[in-house]
């Protein structure tokens, strides 16, 4: 047995050795792996199968849009829609011109109607009954209006009626502008001016 | 649009360097198996058939390997997979020379009888002239593999492999006796030398 055992050591031990001189070459290795490298350099990259998959879908896909770029354009150009958008901007067009000239027109008409109401319908002349709380005045008719502080406060302010003497005295003749609404639009003195001349004659 | 179409055709740029450091690991990993078994099996390739012929498949099996990841990753027994695809592809290169009845009782052709004291030589040539089927099952026992590997490798029944292994080394004891008529000293000499 142990004959046996020696025997087939002793052939391994002759395997090994016959191993050992007859290494793969050198040269083996380098072809293996530089083949690799080239490869990996030039197209593991770029046209690895993935890759590939990948630049060939969009080849196909830019291929049909380039395809179909003609006839879209067509249908765009025959589309109605866009006939309804030119409409549809005409129309805005129009409609801003109008509400232009409406809104001219109100704001003319306002100026109008301000100027209308600006406008002395006709004229009175009072004279001062009392100025203790505001003015008290009366015509020749005996009919009295008293204009109050606040209302003359108001008319002070305004532009349009002119500032009205708040030293006014019993006596004193104002000459009264009213709109055609009755409002008091304008407040003057009238001096030394004659107060119910009809009377007086 | 224009940014969706550049990034489209941009983003395999971008993951070139994944690609690129998967494909460099699995080169060292590679490269690790080769420091480790391209001399074993070049020369179990060498031994069953010609240089240049063991030469051409070692590069093939060693390019395959690099191109084709999942090899590794799908063998349980790298070693037998290695050992199987180039015995495997020796047979297919005598089944395109037509020679594939030759296996049976053919040596090797550059194998001859030569007389010499060299006991490696004796060896050399011993190995050379067994028959292919009993010098491949002989190679691959001393590459470690068991009786049932060899099977699986030489695609064979066990059996066959250990009649074949008892008539290979019977032979080379042989050879070896005829040099050394005292077998049993075939290593004490050995170690002697």
């Amino acid at each position: 047995m142990s004959d046996h055992n020696s025997q087939k050591d002793a052939l391994s031990s002759l395997y090994q050795k016959r191993k050992k001189q007859h290494l793969a070459p050198e040269n083996l290795k380098r072809r293996v792996f530089n083949h690799t490298n080239q490869k990996q350099d030039t197209g593991y990259s770029l046209f690895s199968n993935k890759n590939r998959i990948v630049l060939a879908s969009l080849a196909v896909v830019f291929a049909i849009a380039f395809l179909q770029l003609p006839s879209f354009k067509n249908q765009q150009a025959q589309s109605p829609l866009l006939i309804v958008e030119v409409h549809s901007l005409a129309g805005e067009k129009t409609s801003i011109a109008q509400a232009h000239r409406i809104e001219y027109e109100n704001l003319q008409q306002n100026l109008i109607l301000r100027q209308d109401a600006n406008r002395i319908a006709h004229q009175q002349r009072m004279r001062v009954l009392d100025t203790s709380d505001g003015i008290t005045l009366v015509d020749c008719n005996a009919q009295a209006i008293q204009i109050t502080r606040s209302l003359l406060d108001s008319l002070n302010q305004s532009t349009e009626t002119g500032s009205i003497d708040t030293k006014l005295a019993k006596g004193n003749i104002l000459d009264l502008g009213f709109d055609a609404g009755g409002h008091i639009i304008a407040v003057s003195s009238a001096g030394n001016a004659e107060f119910c001349p009809e009377t007086a004659e | 649009m224009l940014g969706n179409i550049v990034r489209v055709i941009t983003s395999p740029f971008a993951t070139q360097g994944r690609f690129v450091d998967k494909a460099e690991r699995h080169q060292k990993v590679v490269q690790i198996l080769y420091e480790k078994h391209a001399d074993a099996i070049f020369h179990f390739l060498l031994t069953i058939s010609t240089h240049a012929t063991a030469q051409d498949i070692s590069q093939q099996l060693w390019l395959k390997l690099l191109e084709n990841p999942d090899i590794i990753k799908r063998q349980n027994n790298f070693v037998a997979y290695m050992f199987t695809a180039a015995r495997n592809a020796v047979i297919d290169e005598y089944k395109r020379n037509n020679r594939l009845t030759e296996l049976d009782t053919s040596s090797m052709e550059t194998s001859s009888i030569v007389h010499s004291e060299n006991i490696d030589d004796v060896f050399d040539n011993a190995l050379c002239n067994l028959p292919f089927y009993q010098r491949e099952a002989f190679c691959l026992q001393q590459e470690g593999f068991s009786l049932q590997e060899i099977a699986n490798i030489t695609h064979t029944e066990k059996e066959t492999v250990k009649t074949r292994l008892r008539y290979a080394r019977s032979q080379l004891q042989q050879s070896l006796a005829g040099l050394y008529p005292d077998s049993t000293n075939v290593k004490s000499t050995e170690v002697k030398r």
